[in-house]
């Protein structure tokens, strides 16, 4: 897209992402000149480039992953949101710069060589944490990404100037001292962040874990269109609908409170149910998607993203980042209440919370669902590390200040719930399934058996004694997921290397 | 038998008191040792107290309550001599301040002991007995605890302790005699706090320090199981740390209590836990084993080797060995409050019966007597099971 300044300087944008507040900038445009030639936040971004230069990325509440070329001093600009939320991939190739959202994309440059970066498989097989927020690496060699809340800059020369531009701790707001103040303020800016996420030109839906943090959201939907429905300019109306993984009989169905918030939020649930291990085809499809080394078997994502697509549904709201930012995960509980915080900014920023925003934008983007995260909104974080350990842990319940704020919004079997399940695939019934036969077919394969990676043979060995004899137990979670690596490195080399790509399923609209 | 307990009490505790205490500074020193006996903190070591029921003249002093020990002050102001600021350095030199060791020092010559009795021997050592004028006729205290090694217990003639590594410390830091002793519930306490509604589930009492890891790792796990499947059950974590606290234990700690409320709170419990520090080597029975069977709540510890002997486990109180034991038995007495409850009244009815302070204060007067017999030059013998008397628990090996 071409955008023009009221002075006639022009920039051209290409642009993955949405601008939530992009109304309130080009207000502030229109008054000092600016003409916009369509409703669209495309044309505000690339408006803000030309008033305010790089800082226009300060400006911007939302997820983007964006690319300016500016005629006027012959640079290309590149940025990522603060907290990665959309990706950026790029590649010097014969002295041409290629950038592009998908590691895909670049496959088929003329004169790339499709190679594993060992480096980046080994140590991502190694470390416990992904390394999503921490590594400019991909799996792929010489394909780069641009981590979160940077920019860089790449002048005609070639000259490349790159610099992270967001830390959120610099922006830590002066918190009220009392509780009761501090509920109502992160209160109205969790209810400010849903209702700006909620402009939309096409329809909209939740997707219901059944956990506290997608009830929240769905709940505060809502809350805003029972109290303040003057508020929700631009909203679509038939945003009552919510959409859910079911895994009946398994330790991690979570359906029955996914329901109760369906209810008491009147947005019908629609189930995906899977009573059995997905097939070798979409667990194979699962792996083009995601592209990477991922910790979950993400076919219920997936899969949960397509049934939204096929009736009808183009944007879904979800819960993500609240378990990151206000210690939702049992391991926090270890952890010395004095380095809490600490602890949850390095997984926020660096380790967890971005490897499950790349997760979850690859598995939604698959069926061309946009997902929109109003715990990721800016002010709500900076709030929420701006606050003492001790309203989010304490009083009995993880997540404290979420479940204070939520009082008369969410039911209180859903609010009040202590266990935590997460969005997880059940993969030790999965593994007792052999993985849809999927398994065996990998194990058996030259990839597998050649893999100098890992020890291959042993733990082919013991993933398929666990089909045979079903002897898992959840003390074997974490076995799993090392099992599950390990297949998912030898299944992406198979389709990114060897050339037998799945085409993606059709999308029924 | 002249016999003056010194004790010292937590600032934190004599901080909440106060709080309590507001508008009672002008109070006697009679009526302000009257509070203090009434709140009960550290009751189970109220051997004075004992000790008065068996006839003998007691006097029971708070050595570092400002409040109390300025109204002995006012009521003998001419016994107080200046504020001490010479003389031996020690711990006692950071626990009290030179006017309240003044006091102290007055107060014990005006008083003029047989035994001297201390209830915290790491502030008040060897050092602190340099400025008596007099010594009495024994020195006694009583540890249950860590004992630093600067510690110095050589002018000291008897240590008594239910904590075998103490007594072995005590007998490293020069104390003549070492005698194993159980300290006893007063049942003035069951008494107060009888009325209390059972209206929390598992509760826990105590300190968190560097010297209770396995207890701070148990009471992490607990916390993280809430967030596991399963009904979760509330916890109750009324602790004190001196150091970093775990997320999952701030995330169920109350205030720490102390004193009648903290035996409310034990009895408020429907399950109360008890994890003896790492310093207790296994042996068990601490205070808290008395503390919570005598307040009528059902007591959930970690076997030591004592414990067996002093109540019968899964019929005076319960016990478990490791993580999953606790797991497996909060959910068996959650579930069957009938077995819990019995066990509870048992426990109770056990402890009032066996381990009263009277009782321990009987066992003390022996110790005692037989101390002072041998005189401060003849050893009255290492400990032996023959020793004991019927109904105490038998020295541990």
């Amino acid at each position: 897209m071409v955008c023009r300044s009221p002075d006639g300087r022009k920039c051209v944008l290409t642009y993955n992402g949405e601008v939530y507040n992009f109304l309130e900038i080009r207000r502030e445009l229109e008054g000092k000149g600016y003409q916009f030639r369509s409703e669209t936040d495309s044309e505000v971004v690339g408006a803000a480039y030309l008033r305010w230069g790089p800082d226009c990325l300060f400006r911007f509440n939302g997820m983007w992953a964006l690319a300016i070329w500016d005629p006027q001093d012959q640079k290309l600009f590149l940025a990522r949101d603060r907290f990665g939320i959309k990706p950026l991939h790029y590649l010097w190739l014969g002295g041409t710069f290629y950038f592009a959202s998908e590691l895909k994309a670049f496959c088929s440059l003329p004169g790339f060589r499709r190679r594993l970066n060992r480096e980046y498989a080994v140590e991502a097989l190694r470390k416990s944490q992904p390394l999503e927020g921490t590594s400019e690496e991909t799996l792929m060699e010489g394909v780069k990404k641009l981590l979160p809340g940077h920019r860089m800059e790449i002048g005609r020369d070639g000259k490349v100037r790159k610099d992270k531009w967001w830390e959120t701790r610099d922006h830590l707001p002066q918190v009220a001292s009392s509780l009761k103040e501090q509920v109502a303020e992160w209160r109205d800016l969790f209810l400010d962040a849903v209702r700006l996420r909620l402009r939309s030109d096409v329809p909209i839906a939740t997707s219901l874990s059944g956990g506290l943090d997608s009830s929240a959201v769905a709940g505060a939907l809502h809350h805003l269109e029972k109290e303040n429905p003057e508020r929700l300019f631009r909203t679509p109306r038939d945003w009552r609908r919510s959409f859910c993984s079911a895994f009946p009989g398994t330790a991690l169905d979570e359906t029955a409170f996914a329901e109760e918030t369906a209810r008491a939020t009147n947005s019908p649930c629609r189930l995906t149910v899977f009573t059995e291990a997905p097939s070798a085809r979409q667990i194979e499809e699962a792996v083009w998607v995601m592209e990477d080394i991922s910790f979950a078997l993400a076919v219920p994502v997936v899969e949960n993203y397509r049934a939204m697509r096929s009736q009808g549904v183009w944007v879904s709201l979800d819960g993500h980042g609240a378990d990151e930012m206000l210690g939702g995960y049992g391991w926090y509980l270890a952890e010395p209440m004095e380095s809490l915080n600490d602890r949850l900014y390095r997984e926020f920023h660096q380790t967890l919370l971005p490897s499950i925003l790349r997760n979850f934008d690859r598995c939604s983007m698959a069926s061309g669902v946009e997902v929109r995260m109003p715990f990721m909104d800016w002010r709500l974080v900076c709030m929420s590390f701006a606050l003492p350990a001790d309203r989010k842990i304490g009083h009995g319940y993880t997540k404290w200040i979420l479940r204070v704020a939520m009082q008369g919004i969410l039911p209180d079997t859903v609010r009040l719930r202590r266990s935590k399940i997460g969005f997880n695939s059940p993969m030790i019934d999965w593994f007792h399934q052999g993985l849809g036969g999927l398994a065996r077919k990998v194990i058996a394969s030259p990839g597998w058996r050649d893999c100098r990676l890992f020890p291959s043979r042993k733990i082919g060995e013991e993933i398929l004694r666990a089909e045979r004899d079903k002897h898992l137990g959840p003390k074997d979670w974490d076995q799993t997921m090392r099992w599950w690596i390990c297949l998912n490195l030898v299944l992406w080399k198979s389709l990114f290397l060897e050339g037998e790509q799945v085409p993606r399923a059709k999308v029924a609209c | 038998m002249r016999f003056l307990q010194v004790n010292l009490f937590y600032d934190a505790y004599l901080r909440s008191l106060d709080h309590h205490r507001n508008g009672c500074r002008d109070l006697t020193f009679d009526q302000q040792q009257r509070l203090l006996w009434e709140d009960g903190f550290s009751a189970c070591y109220y051997f004075a107290e004992g000790m008065a029921g068996l006839g003998h003249e007691t006097m029971m002093v708070v050595a570092n309550d400002r409040i109390s020990q300025e109204a002995w002050q006012r009521e003998n102001r001419a016994e107080v001599g200046p504020p001490v600021i010479s003389g031996p350095t020690g711990a006692w030199g950071q626990a009290l301040p030179p006017d309240l060791l003044a006091i102290l020092l007055a107060q014990i010559r005006k008083f003029d002991p047989d035994v001297l009795f201390f209830q915290d021997p790491i502030s008040l050592d060897s050092r602190f007995l340099a400025l008596l004028p007099k010594r009495p006729k024994l020195v006694v205290a009583w540890r249950a605890s860590e004992v630093p090694k600067k510690t110095d217990w050589s002018d000291f003639d008897l240590l008594v302790s239910s904590h075998t590594p103490s007594l072995r410390a005590a007998k490293a830091r020069g104390a003549r005699w070492q005698e194993f002793l159980q300290p006893g519930f007063p049942e003035r306490l069951a008494r107060a706090v009888e009325g209390a509604p059972k209206c929390r589930e598992v509760a826990f009492c105590g300190q968190l320090s560097h010297l209770h890891r396995r207890r701070t790792e148990l009471l992490t796990s607990l916390a993280m199981d809430q967030l596991g499947p399963g009904r979760p059950y509330g916890l109750h974590f009324a602790v004190n740390t001196d150091g970093k606290t775990p997320a999952g234990v701030a995330m169920h700690a109350i205030a720490p209590v102390y004193g009648k409320e903290m035996h409310k709170f034990i009895r408020s419990a429907q399950i109360c836990l008890n994890i003896h520090a790492e310093l207790a080597e296994r042996t068990g029975g601490n205070m808290r084993v008395f503390e919570v069977t005598g307040s009528g709540s059902f007591l959930l510890t970690d076997m030591g080797r004592i414990d067996h002997e002093l109540f019968r486990p899964g019929q005076e109180i319960e016990t478990f060995r490791d993580l999953g034991e606790l797991r497996q038995k909060i959910r068996f007495y959650m579930e069957n409050p009938e077995a819990r409850e019995r066990i509870a009244r048992a426990g109770q009815q056990k402890c009032l019966r066996e381990f009263s302070l009277q009782k321990a204060a009987a066992h003390l007067e022996i110790l005692l007597e037989r101390a002072l017999q041998a005189g401060s030059r003849r050893r009255f013998g290492p400990f032996h099971p023959d020793r004991w008397l019927p109904g105490l628990c038998p020295v541990p090996a």
